[in-house]
């Protein structure tokens, strides 16, 4: 087993190429390909960088920590009200550790070609019930000028599981 | 089909346009490989993208679909009471080949010989392929009663999203006021578990605001809803009642016709009774589609394909991979979760053509698959379900992760906002 799994973070980072690595304390970190697989599978209902569209929060710009603090934090609310709240009790602290860490690795990389700035184009409602604001969402928005980065990207990260 | 250098330089201008998705572990495979797709709906648009980008320039990518778009069938039933216009719905797969380079073949399956590794069409060409996937959607049992397609199209099912989506929501424009509308559910596992009482709540919810006389009875293959038990009993018995009525174990057996009336009969001890109505919605049973059973991959039942989670590689034919509301792993059928589902059998198609294992520990632990989605309830709210299912090294099955297994608390208006959102971030995650 051990083996095993030497030969696979090796055979990774051979395989990273150009690809995210870290220097953290005199060792290499990578996202494997098993981290990109368990993160894709967040991509469906977010957005990672600047060329995808739509959908709940954009997961960038975070640290492996922030983000796997957030997800084990919604692991212990409250069910019912947030799909989100749910979702992430179907994933283990390792694989939580996996996702938060590709995550930090990958997201937040600027498009290159003009290609990644046309998407599909989004579907709206018809008819005139969206046009009033919700009802349900009296939450104070508290001013961003106010935050700290941290906080910034907290409150981002939350804003779309209310 | 052969790989020339046009596509090979098409295929590495793709995915190095993407840096994000393609950046860990670009596959390089001593010789370009070939991975063809059939259909291009969530499940096969999907793993034609995530192969392209995880493969690589190693990897040519081919789609074959007859159609130049996809009908989505998600939100599809907003289109029966006007809160979504049918043309957004539709998605060109033009961007999969100018942003991903994957190659697109507007043609039909019909053939595959998975030792030589050649797909037919129904064209009359071929294309080659070291890996194929297949990602065909479902098919219908036959009806009894409905055996031409003019007599189809008179009952639409409005199950495949397309024409006959806009078939029924011309039905149901054109039906008086105080008719009476059938819709009917058939024996799971049928597409998308909560679909069909969410179109009845749709429909309900347009007959309530323009035909406030007409009624709509829902006969349930099923002995019970099967999908968001407690958010549809309260929709059909509170917030419907008096113009919804269900009844489960009703089975459609056949359909016949009395002049402009439609009638579902179902079938009652020995004997049959019949329920008639101005518009018949009937579902038939789901099966997978015609091309699975065509290639002999319908181990599961005689309807669906069995295959290995790990990799989604069918367990009759090696080389071949079924994806989507075709395969028969028991998970949920909804395009959602065939987006999931792809990025699974992107990532092992990926590995298997560079020789890498699929069944490492830290491979087999990130085999998760996520089932999200919204469903309308009224004309501007919404609940959700949600559903998380990992490998089981035990059983080599896909297991549903129990904690995160749920619906919504109560259907509302945020949730009606938020069903946009997400839709909105699939499309764009799969044909984008």
């Amino acid at each position: 087993m051990a083996s095993k799994k030497y030969g696979s973070i090796a055979r990774a980072l051979a395989r990273c190429g150009l690809g995210a690595t870290v220097l953290v304390a005199g060792a290499v970190l990578a996202a494997t390909e098993d981290d990109r697989l368990l993160a894709s599978q967040c991509l469906g209902c977010h957005a990672a960088d600047t060329t995808g569209k739509g959908g709940f929060e954009r997961l960038s710009g975070e640290s492996a920590a922030e983000i796997a603090e957030e997800m084990s934090e919604m692991r212990s609310k409250a069910v019912g009200g947030n799909i989100m709240h749910l979702q992430a009790r179907g994933y283990s602290d390792a694989q939580i550790q996996s996702i938060a860490r590709w995550f930090a690795l990958n997201a937040g990389v600027a498009p290159t070609n003009a290609a990644a700035t046309t998407t599909v184009s989004g579907v709206a409602v018809a008819g005139t019930a969206d046009k009033k604001e919700s009802s349900d969402d009296d939450r104070p928005k508290p001013s961003r000028k106010t935050l700290t980065a941290k906080q910034r990207a907290k409150l981002k990260l939350l804003a779309g599981h209310r | 089909m052969t790989i020339d250098r046009r596509m090979f330089l098409k295929a590495a201008t793709g995915a190095a346009g993407l840096p994000l998705l393609g950046s860990v572990g670009s596959a390089r495979a001593a010789v370009a490989s070939r991975v063809v797709v059939v259909g291009g709906g969530f499940a096969g648009a999907t793993a034609a993208k995530y192969v392209a980008l995880w493969g690589g320039p190693g990897v040519s990518v081919t789609l074959v679909e007859p159609n130049a778009s996809h009908v989505s069938c998600i939100l599809s039933n907003l289109v029966l009471n006007d809160r979504v216009k049918y043309a957004a719905l539709n998605f060109s797969h033009a961007r999969l080949n100018q942003r991903y380079g994957i190659e697109l073949v507007r043609d039909r399956a019909v053939a595959a010989d998975p030792v030589a590794g050649k797909l037919d069409l129904a064209g009359g060409g071929s294309v080659d392929f070291d890996r194929l996937i297949v990602a065909p959607g479902i098919g219908f049992d036959p009806v009894p009663g409905l055996e031409t397609p003019e007599l189809q199209a008179m009952v639409p099912h409005a199950w495949v999203a397309g024409d006959q989506t806009l078939t029924l929501r011309s039905q149901l424009l054109n039906m008086r006021n105080g008719g009476t509308v059938i819709m009917t559910i058939p024996k799971a596992p049928y597409r998308c578990p909560p679909g069909p009482y969410e179109r009845a709540c749709v429909i309900a919810d347009y007959l309530k605001r323009k035909k406030p006389k007409s009624k709509i009875i829902v006969l349930d293959a099923n002995p019970g809803i099967q999908a968001e038990v407690a958010t549809f009993l309260n929709a059909f018995n509170i917030t419907y009642s008096g113009r919804l009525t269900y009844v489960p174990n009703a089975e459609v057996v056949r359909v016949s016709f009395e002049g402009a009336r439609r009638l579902a009969w179902v079938r009652d001890g020995a004997g049959e009774v019949s329920y008639g109505c101005d518009v018949l919605n009937h579902i038939p049973r789901n099966t997978a589609a015609p091309v699975i059973h065509q290639l002999g991959l319908a181990n599961v039942a005689g309807r669906w394909a069995g295959v290995n989670p790990l990799s989604f590689e069918s367990t009759v034919a090696s080389g071949i991979h079924v994806i989507g509301d075709a395969q028969g792993t028991g998970l949920p059928k909804a395009g959602h979760i065939a987006n999931s589902e792809a990025k699974v059998c992107a990532d092992a198609v990926v590995r298997l053509l560079n020789g890498w294992p699929i069944d490492e520990p830290a491979r087999m632990d990130s085999v998760v698959v996520n089932s999200a989605c919204f469903s309308p309830i009224t004309y501007d709210t919404a609940s959700w379900l949600n559903a998380v299912f990992a490998y089981d090294p035990a059983t080599g099955l896909m297991k549903r992760v129990e904690p995160s297994f749920g619906e919504a608390g109560t259907p509302s208006k945020k949730n009606f906002e938020q069903m946009f959102k997400w839709a909105n971030r699939l499309f764009d995650d799969t044909f984008a």
